[in-house]
């Protein structure tokens, strides 16, 4: 698009083109730029203005009115926003809904990046486990539901009461309760938001350079190093330091098991 | 600069042209008629069922009758929001076949026609209590009734037998016995993974209180005392407290209730009695042909459901109507199918003799015998309950709101055992209160 605006400046000083379209000698070469940029904008503008600006400003008027399709609609005003906003199911369904997506935002990312950190590496199992943990994400919602529902039995036969059985806790009420259904719903939406994310941060990790790995496998770093810290940290701090520690510590002489399940591997081929 | 402009000019010309749109969506005139427009059937029964085929027969019949022809849709899942979206869109069915209790919000949607009770032909065949359940709040006849119904207890006469108890007479009694299926073992199978009842306690569609509404009424307990068409609430009266705190012991207590009842409707609940896991269900008779086939006809056992302590014995009496709708372009054919699916032979059909595919329960057609139709004898005993015993819910203008407000209340009190019955059923008698001044029948 940029190119398409910018030609006409470049081609100032230039000698006429040959034989332009007849719409383009007409219009000044600004509009002309403008004028296919919003060409190019109409067909999604077209669906846009159908199936999102018209139902919009319908669903706005229509808030305003007692809605009769065929006696014809009555104006209430803001009858129907008072009754809302002093609904007290209304405002605890506000409530749930704002505690729920914080914590299944939150939970996502922090499951997700726990989960990159896991799978993060170019091992073929690697690509193998990283889409079945996708699946989630992918699954139609009903069929998450429906699957949930059956986990989530609340009978101590139900499956994960079987499971909390054996650690000697439970039946769970779950779904069926006040103080759990909230929690449970919760859970639900970040075992199906975090592979999401995970790919995200997966992504992230990707783009960090495999030597620097390899720089920190050399240098020692692990998650269970002598500072306890997490491995990331260790990465991006060795990193200042890789260039010394390839020199002094030298290829395979220091643990691999750091860094990245992979870091010896890519290591390997310079090593040998 | 110019560029922002541009798209300011853009979106204004958009949105004028959307305004032009919504105001062209106006209401219009009375449609123009014509007696062999097809007319659009809609009926609340799942898609692909037996119920489907009949209703698809039904209107065969119809059409082969009177050379109008016609297109029936099976719906089930979110029928109402299905049909206000048709509503707002102008493109209403020309007959809808649902539940009685939705006439009040259609009548005051006004998205069904009134229909002339003197006019219908073959009305005068039709049993009284069956037109009630087709009259608004204002005395007006908005539908033609079509099925009638009730329900009854299925219990589990095999385990019944099992556990060495009787038929229960009382409400003590049907206690006993669900305490008896929770800890006896009636299957057999060495585990506890029985239970008493199956409970479809969700507050969709206000499920809870559906359940309910008999066990209150039998109990001595209402919705409302109704004196001249003005109504007050009664939900927080001593015999109400007394029969919800009866319905939340079997929850708390006794734990007689098979699990995961309050986020079950009743496409979950089925399930759960004829797979074994519960064996007493207050249900209505549709769910014999299912349970013959999953369950077994000789495992079971239809009975009316015993009067509660100090009251009554009381069953909600529902049915379907058909609806003639707003906006046909065919409303003489309107006629015809209600006058068709309310005679003899449109009647007849609906019942579909002993299958499980009837969609016409009880006949509301008193000249036609329930017993040469169908030879299975315990449709007598939902028939002798309907007439004896049968109720149908308060004819308020709009009933829906009551009903989805006493769900989300019983539901809230069995699903946590520590709420008090007394203070969250006097807030759903304010609640009550103020939606009967709304509707403008509270008694003052």
């Amino acid at each position: 698009m940029t190119t398409t605006l910018r030609e006409p400046a470049v081609r100032r000083h230039e000698p006429r083109p040959p034989a332009p379209a007849a719409w383009r000698r007409r219009l000044p070469a600004r509009l002309q730029g403008y004028a296919i940029a919003w060409l190019f904008l109409l067909p999604a503008l077209l669906l846009f203005t159908v199936f999102k600006f018209v139902p919009m400003v319908r669903a706005v008027e229509m808030s305003f009115h007692e809605v009769r399709p065929y006696l014809g609609d009555r104006w209430v005003g803001m009858d129907n926003y008072r009754e809302v906003v002093t609904d007290e199911a209304f405002l605890s369904a506000i409530w749930h809904t704002i505690v729920l997506a914080v914590g299944q935002t939150g939970g996502s990312i922090v499951l997700g990046l726990a989960l990159a950190l896991l799978v993060e590496g170019t091992a073929r199992h690697l690509w193998f486990v990283r889409t079945a943990m996708f699946l989630p994400t992918v699954a139609a919602m009903a069929v998450v539901a429906e699957l949930w529902r059956i986990l989530y039995y609340p009978g101590s036969d139900g499956a994960l009461n079987s499971i909390l059985g054996w650690v000697g806790l439970g039946p769970s009420q779950f779904l069926n309760s006040e103080d759990t259904s909230l929690w449970s719903v919760m859970a639900v939406g970040i075992w199906r938001g975090a592979p999401y994310d995970m790919m995200i941060f997966i992504a992230g990790l990707a783009g960090v350079d495999r030597t620097l790995y390899e720089a920190a496998a050399a240098d020692g770093a692990g998650p269970g190093g002598a500072s306890g810290t997490s491995r990331s940290r260790r990465c991006v701090r060795s990193s200042r330091s890789s260039s010394r520690s390839r020199r002094s510590a030298g290829c395979g002489s220091s643990p691999r098991s750091s860094c990245s399940p992979t870091a010896g591997r890519t290591a390997r081929p310079r090593c040998s | 600069m110019a560029h922002t402009r541009g798209a300011a000019r853009l979106v204004a010309i958009l949105t004028a042209a959307s305004m032009g749109l919504v105001a062209c969506g106006g209401s219009d005139t009375g449609a123009e008629q014509d007696a062999k427009a097809p007319l659009q059937i809609w009926i609340r029964k799942p898609p692909g069922s037996p119920t489907e085929k009949t209703a698809k027969d039904l209107a065969a019949a119809f059409t082969s009758a009177t050379g109008v022809p016609t297109t029936v849709t099976a719906l089930f899942d979110d029928f109402e929001t299905k049909l206000q979206q048709a509503a707002a869109q102008k493109q209403l069915p020309d007959l809808v076949i649902n539940d009685t209790a939705q006439l009040g919000t259609l009548v005051k949607q006004g998205l069904v026609r009134e229909v002339d009770k003197a006019g219908v032909a073959g009305g005068d065949q039709l049993t009284p209590a069956a037109w009630e359940a087709a009259k608004g709040a204002d005395g007006k006849t908005y539908a033609v009734p079509f099925s009638a119904q009730s329900f009854a207890l299925f219990i589990r006469s095999d385990w019944r037998q099992k556990v060495g108890l009787p038929t229960p007479t009382s409400w003590a009694d049907l206690d006993a016995l669900a305490t008896a299926f929770t800890t006896k073992d009636p299957d057999g199978n060495g585990k506890a993974d029985t239970f008493g009842y199956a409970v479809p306690g969700s507050t969709k569609r206000g499920y809870t209180s559906w359940y309910f509404t008999s066990f209150l009424w039998s109990a001595g307990g209402d919705y409302f005392n109704e004196s001249g068409g003005k109504f007050a609430p009664a939900i927080a009266s001593p015999q109400s407290v007394a029969a919800v705190d009866w319905f939340k012991k079997q929850f708390c207590v006794d734990k007689s209730v098979a699990p995961g009842a309050v986020t079950m409707e009743t496409t979950q609940a089925h399930p759960v009695f004829e797979t074994g896991k519960a064996g007493i269900y207050f249900t209505g008779p549709y769910n014999m042909g299912r349970f013959d086939k999953n369950l077994g006809k000789d495992k079971y056992e239809v009975v009316p459901a015993p009067a509660g302590p100090g009251g009554k014995a009381a069953a909600l009496a529902e049915g379907e109507n058909v609806y003639l709708m707003a906006g046909s372009k065919n409303e003489a054919g309107q006629k015809k199918f209600a006058e068709f699916a309310i005679s003899g032979q449109g009647q007849t059909i609906g019942m579909a003799g002993d299958t499980d595919g009837s969609i016409v329960r009880l006949p509301v057609n008193s000249t036609v015998d329930l017993a040469s139709v169908r030879k299975d004898t315990r449709w007598q005993v939902f028939d002798k309950i309907y007439k004896d015993t049968g109720r149908y819910t308060p004819n308020v203008p709009e009933w829906t709101p009551f009903r989805q407000a006493s769900a989300e209340t019983l539901n809230a009190i069995v699903a946590n055992c520590a709420s008090d019955i007394q203070a969250e059923l006097t807030k759903l008698d304010e609640t009550f209160g103020e939606e009967l001044s709304k509707q403008g029948v509270a008694a003052s």
